[in-house]
């Protein structure tokens, strides 16, 4: 099982934990990726931390009426031509 | 006259054309030689068209005897990027799962090149679908850099990076996921310019990672790139190329940007500085924000979005990419979906926060480009498996993020490291600042003589 509980930024920590058990299935079954699933291994402390910090983030900087399309607006926005 | 043909660079081999000093043909000619001699020694090509390209050089000189307005790249021949789909032409993506496929479509980007008189000659050499940036290949064989056959020439564009600086073809298309452009910039000595997201159309591009990939051109001189960017994006970038750097101000971050940096890569960076003075830069230092958390998002984007378009492959024919490669997507098979949707969501104040900590009330950042000098082939490739994901690591320590953040971004060759290979800064504006980034690339280039240094792999001599 990998854990991370926190990581240095984060004023307020979650605790995050996904096994490599629980990977293996979702490559394996969600995936259809029976190769992936069985070099879970490899990936599951990168997934994690990553997983981690993403998921921190967004709990503590993300707006509630965010949306993964604001991005393109704001660029076209920045646009002066 | 072959050898002070090859020598041009891209704009004054496009004079020499207009003016009729050097014909299309001659120009085509000596380009698909070269390619064929040079290019394959260095492991550049994939596929040269020599007949169609020398018919429409034909056509080209022509249509200039007759008098007609010429547009700016008139008769100027290219290669680039195995990524770049013209209709019936293969487009392999430098994989073996892909060197069947036959585009039904053309790209934009080449479409508006052959409007503006370039001429394609075929597909250069890239990392396995544009994966790495050293130009790993482990099906096709690796690009070997023109300055040092031992080194990697940098990807994922290896083949367009190794094409100019060994003065095969003048300019190239290549794409920037997390520093594709800019890796084969900074280690072949090039400017290597990632436009900012969205600016350029990717259509008819392989993709990788949709809200990553950016096509842009590279180049020995910010006026070749500017002529390149011009064309594709549709946009004048020369105009104010040589207004000067006066009272610019640009910003050094330090912290994460100086963590891994070489002492020489550190000696050469700040010569470019002082010059940079010299010409007039305002110099200021900055601190970046927090970088693990831009890298993490940046890999959940990237690997999630690469797992989407692979996993059929990934289930069908997983022995068909190099390990090194299938590692760098498959993570992205095991994010939860509302990781995929934060990462996206947080993109516009990640991005606010770095433009702010990055460059404050400057007008470019100045990163390295690479923090440690060109690695050799077997540094990237042999070994205990974790010491070459550490060199990989270290390569993309300062590029990878910023396409997270999506602004644009350039490699400005400075000087070179002990081994003979090339060192460069990286320049980072703020969204759609690709003219201030060439304008400062064109002041320090007016001030150095570093673009125009030739390596012995050219046969120039």
């Amino acid at each position: 099982m990998s854990r991370l509980t926190c990581y240095s930024s984060a004023s307020a920590c979650i605790e995050v934990i996904m096994s490599e058990d629980l990977l293996r299935q979702v490559a394996a079954e969600l995936n259809k990726a029976p190769g992936a699933a069985e070099r879970t291994p490899r990936m599951t402390g990168l997934v994690v931390e990553n997983n981690t910090r993403v998921a921190t983030a967004a709990i503590q900087d993300m707006a509630f009426d965010s949306t993964p399309y604001a991005y393109q607006a704001w660029l076209a926005g920045m646009d002066k031509r | 006259m072959q050898s002070a043909i090859a020598a041009l660079d891209l704009c004054a081999l496009a004079d020499a054309v207009a003016k009729g000093e050097v014909t299309s043909v001659k120009a085509t000619t000596v380009a698909l030689e070269r390619l064929d001699l040079i290019g394959r020694k260095l492991n550049a090509v994939v596929r040269l068209d020599d007949e169609r390209v020398l018919n429409a050089a034909e056509a080209v000189d022509k249509l200039r005897a007759s008098g007609a307005a010429l547009p700016v790249l008139h008769g100027v021949p290219l290669a680039h990027k195995d990524l770049f789909y013209r209709a019936g032409d293969l487009s392999g993506g430098g994989s073996k799962i892909r060197a069947d496929f036959r585009a039904d479509v053309t790209a934009t980007v080449i479409a508006r090149l052959d409007a503006a008189g370039a001429l394609d000659l075929g597909r250069l050499q890239l990392a396995e679908f544009a994966m790495s940036p050293t130009g790993y290949n482990e099906s096709l064989g690796h690009a070997r850099n023109p300055w040092n056959p031992g080194h990697v020439p940098g990807g994922s564009s290896s083949g367009s990076g190794v094409a100019i600086a060994a003065r095969l073809v003048t300019g190239s298309l290549g794409t920037d996921t997390g520093g594709s452009l800019r890796h084969p910039g900074a280690m072949c000595g090039l400017i290597g310019l990632k436009p900012t997201w969205g600016l350029v159309p990717t259509d008819g591009v392989m993709p990788l990672s949709a809200s990553l990939d950016c096509t842009g051109p590279l180049a020995r001189t910010a006026r070749d790139a500017a002529r390149l960017l011009s064309v594709i994006a549709d946009r004048d970038y020369e105009a104010t190329l040589d207004r000067g750097v006066t009272g610019m101000r640009i910003a050094i971050p330090g912290g994460y940007y100086r963590e891994l940096l070489h002492p020489d890569v550190a000696t050469v960076l700040d010569e470019a500085v002082k010059t940079l003075r010299s010409l007039g830069v305002t110099i200021v230092e900055t601190t970046p924000p927090d970088m693990a958390l831009i890298n993490a998002l940046m890999q959940v984007v990237m690997s999630v979005e690469a797992a989407t378009i692979h996993r059929r492959w990934l289930i069908d024919r997983p022995q068909d990419y190099a390990d090194q490669v299938r590692s760098r997507i498959e993570p992205g098979l095991l994010y939860p979906a509302t990781r995929y949707v934060e990462a996206l969501s947080l993109r516009t104040q990640i991005t606010q926060q770095w433009i702010a900590s990055c460059i404050g009330s400057a007008d470019l950042a100045l990163l390295p480009a690479i923090s440690i000098p060109v690695p050799t082939i077997a540094a990237t490739t042999e070994g205990n498996p974790a010491d070459v994901a550490a060199v990989i690591g270290q390569l993309t320590h300062c590029t990878r993020g910023i396409n997270y953040l999506g602004l644009p971004g350039a490699s400005v060759p400075c000087g070179f490291d002990a081994a003979g290979l090339p060192i460069a800064f990286q320049l980072v504006g703020r969204p759609y600042a690709e003219a201030d980034i060439l304008r400062a690339a064109h002041a320090y280039q007016g001030a150095t003589d570093w673009h125009h240094r030739v390596p012995d792999a050219a046969e120039l001599n």
